[in-house]
């Protein structure tokens, strides 16, 4: 067995809990903003069956990109400290094609491991879990059980990501930061940012709540399906709050590692704190919010259509989503680049 | 350092036994709890076949699973169209509320849909409601069924169907009639006016196509062949041809034209439970309820009649199916909405009301026994 494998295989007790604790607290997030927007989770049932087929794809690469990450940042580290260098050119075709590869495709995020083969594959079981559930009786019970199988499934999806991808992708970041020549100009980082960062992360958090605004609008809705401004502009601040800092602290932690890669360089960006980068992410929902409600008082707009509402939400989210990415990955960049100090505490 | 001879073992997956392990494990639980939620199905789809006049009906027993013995069996009554046993869903929904109450349903394919014999263009009210009497004689012969009480449940045409049952057989208890109309011709009749209304037709014209709608009842009414009729529309208004009755279509029509339930309703002794919805484009709403309110005028007990609003013929809430014709799209819809489609209200009421009955049901029964 080579070091490399040994290395990625030390990580497997602290990943396996890691991927297992993740899995649940993602699940147990939504099902708790679910279930406390009481009266309404005991009707339109159907919500549960959509927040299946968008959970389990949403959470599994969530889950298996945050482990993947920490996983390849750790044997880079250890690589680092034990010396460990790749030997590209060997004589055996499959090891010199993986480490090879991983220098001139630069696969080095971790959502370029996951095929869209496992997507479907997700929705899929997301789909088997909503029927399973539309069968059952869809008593309290059943509906702790869809959320029990919804963590199940999240925690295989990811688990089984992670077991093919941690050697390739480990191998893949050793070698780039061993290859690594120059950082990428502001353009090329620009497009990694938006392709890696800002676009999975916004549709995983605009497609979760998706399901939640068009579940708690409807509950809201009179029989003529309209919702009041007042709480459209009240529940999408809240919910807009919680993305942009989820959003924050996550792709804060996966972003390191490129930028220690290089592939993250952004230039002219002073020192922010994390009390400043803090209140700007509680700062831009609240923004938001008051610019939607001055738009509603401006055009006399007592009450959304629910759709309408629905649709006013989304656009909030993704504006929101993409305050905490920006936030994030500005910080990052206002820190130190590429110092020693911040390479040991990946 | 990575050496060559080392190398030899990456093959881009991790050869890791305690990985594959959890891998199996969280299968395996998985298939657990899916077969666990599986297991708490309330209700259990039984195949279930009877013959009436030497012509299968194939149908479901839909058997609620929280109890051995169901309280009672509600027998679907279809509306007009080729309904196959689930009215393409619109049931599902009805039937899980009504399993999680304890209580049965029963479907059938009609003739000629699905595994059925014959073919429903031919059949007329009555032989509709022999078929109703036909499926409880199939259904007593279930054990679990064999005393529990029956009732019906039927939409829009059976309004027409039910009260010939209801009449001719005491085994029915009572019956939940959603949208149904009391007279063929009045109902032909608003059809034709809500037709106009939509394409704006007014005045004079209106007057003249009103009067060409009552011409051609009136000729398929006295008997005439479906030949006599294509030429009356050739003469009389050539653009109608194209959308002419089929000939099955007409002699359906034909058959059942002068339906009308006013008598056999006055006949009836059971409960019956009457729903309407206000946005119905169907059936004139106000109309109908003044002619059951008149019918059952004296003995209002018998008769619980509510008209649900922001409702369509269906009882589906308008706002969200009202726009929608009967497409995939629909479909999809109310499939997803399940009990939800439902007017606010309606499937609370019908459960409440139903309840009563049964408990009232009881009492008289366990009196029965007392005297």
């Amino acid at each position: 067995m080579n070091q490399l494998t040994e290395l990625v295989r030390a990580q497997y007790p602290s990943y396996l809990l890691r991927t297992l604790l993740l899995s649940l607290f993602e699940v147990v997030i939504v099902a708790l903003l679910f279930l406390l927007t009481k009266p309404y989770f005991e009707s339109y049932q159907v919500f549960w069956y959509l927040l299946c087929l968008i959970l389990v794809p949403a959470c599994g690469c969530s889950v298996a990109v945050n482990s993947l990450t920490k996983i390849a940042s750790q044997v880079m580290v250890q690589a680092n400290k034990q010396s460990i260098t790749l030997e590209p050119g060997s004589e055996d075709g499959k090891a010199t094609l993986a480490a090879t590869s991983a220098e001139t495709s630069a696969e080095t995020s971790a959502w370029q491991y996951i095929s869209w083969k496992k997507v479907v594959l997700m929705v899929g079981t997301g789909l088997l879990i909503a029927l399973c559930y539309s069968a059952s009786a869809q008593t309290f019970d059943d509906l702790l059980m869809l959320f029990c199988a919804l963590i199940i499934a999240t925690f295989l999806f990811a688990n089984w990501i992670i077991l093919n991808a941690a050697l390739p992708f480990s191998i893949a970041v050793v070698s780039a930061f061993r290859h690594r020549r120059q950082v990428y100009d502001e353009a090329q980082s620009v497009d990694h940012i938006i392709r890696f960062h800002l676009l999975p992360w916004s549709a995983i958090a605009v497609t979760t709540l998706f399901t939640f605004f068009v579940k708690y609008y409807l509950g809201l809705a009179d029989e003529q399906g309209y919702v009041e401004t007042g709480a459209v502009v009240k529940s999408t601040y809240i919910c807009g709050a919680v993305v942009a800092i989820w959003l924050w602290l996550e792709v804060g932690q996966i972003a390191r590692l490129e930028h220690i890669l290089g592939h993250i360089n952004l230039t002219g960006i002073g020192h922010i704190s994390d009390s400043e980068a803090f209140s700007l992410v509680m700062a831009v929902p609240l923004v938001l919010a008051v610019i939607v409600a001055a738009i509603n008082g401006f055009f006399d707009i007592e009450h959304y259509r629910y759709q309408t509402a629905i649709a006013v939400s989304m656009l909030f989210m993704l504006l929101a989503a993409f305050a905490g990415v920006s936030i994030a990955i500005f910080k990052l960049c206002a820190s130190k680049a590429l110092s020693d100090p911040q390479f040991e505490n990946t | 350092m990575l050496k060559e001879h080392n190398m030899t073992q990456i093959d881009g997956k991790l050869p890791n036994l305690y990985g594959r392990w959890s891998l199996y494990v969280a299968l395996a639980g998985l298939v657990f709890v899916l077969l666990a939620m599986l297991d708490s199905a309330p209700y259990s789809n039984v195949e279930q076949d009877f013959t009436v006049d030497g012509s299968i009906r194939t149908g479901s027993l839909i058997l609620p699973t929280n109890s051995e013995t169901p309280r009672a069996v509600m027998i679907f009554v279809h509306g007009d169209g080729d309904m196959g046993r689930s009215a393409f869903g619109y049931y599902y929904p009805l039937w899980q509320r009504l399993a999680k109450q304890g209580i049965a349903s029963y479907s059938w394919d009609k003739a000629g849909v699905g595994g059925s014999d014959g073919n429903w263009l031919k059949q007329d009210m009555q032989s509709r409601a022999q078929e109703i009497h036909a499926a409880i004689a199939m259904l007593r012969q279930q054990q679990q069924l064999k005393d529990v009480p029956i009732g019906l449940i039927g939409f829009s045409q059976a309004g027409w169907v039910m009260p010939k049952a209801l009449k001719d057989f005491t085994q029915i208890s009572f019956a939940v009639f959603v949208s149904t109309p009391v007279n063929w011709l009045k109902q032909s009749e608003f059809l034709t006016q809500i037709r106009l209304q939509k394409e704006g037709v007014l005045g004079d014209a209106k007057l003249q196509q009103m009067q060409q709608a009552q011409n051609v009842s009136k000729l398929i009414a006295q008997g005439e062949a479906h030949s006599a009729y294509v030429d009356f529309l050739q003469q009389t208004d050539p653009d109608a041809v194209d959308s002419a009755m089929s000939p099955e279509r007409y002699h359906f029509v034909q058959q059942n034209i002068l339906a009308d339930s006013e008598q056999d309703l006055s006949g009836i002794k059971q409960p019956i439970f009457v729903a309407f919805g206000n946005h119905d484009s169907n059936v004139n709403v106000p109309y109908n309820v003044r002619q059951y309110e008149r019918i059952f005028a004296n003995n209002a007990s018998q008769l619980q009649l509510n008209v649900y609003q922001n409702a369509n013929h269906t009882l589906l809430k308008n706002s969200e199916f009202g726009h929608l014709s009967p497409s995939l799209w629909w479909l999809i819809k109310m499939s997803l909405w399940e009990e939800d489609g439902f007017s606010e209200q309606f499937v609370d009421d019908v459960m409440l009301w139903l309840n009563t009955q049964l408990t009232q049901l009881a009492t008289q029964k366990t009196q029965s026994l007392g005297a």
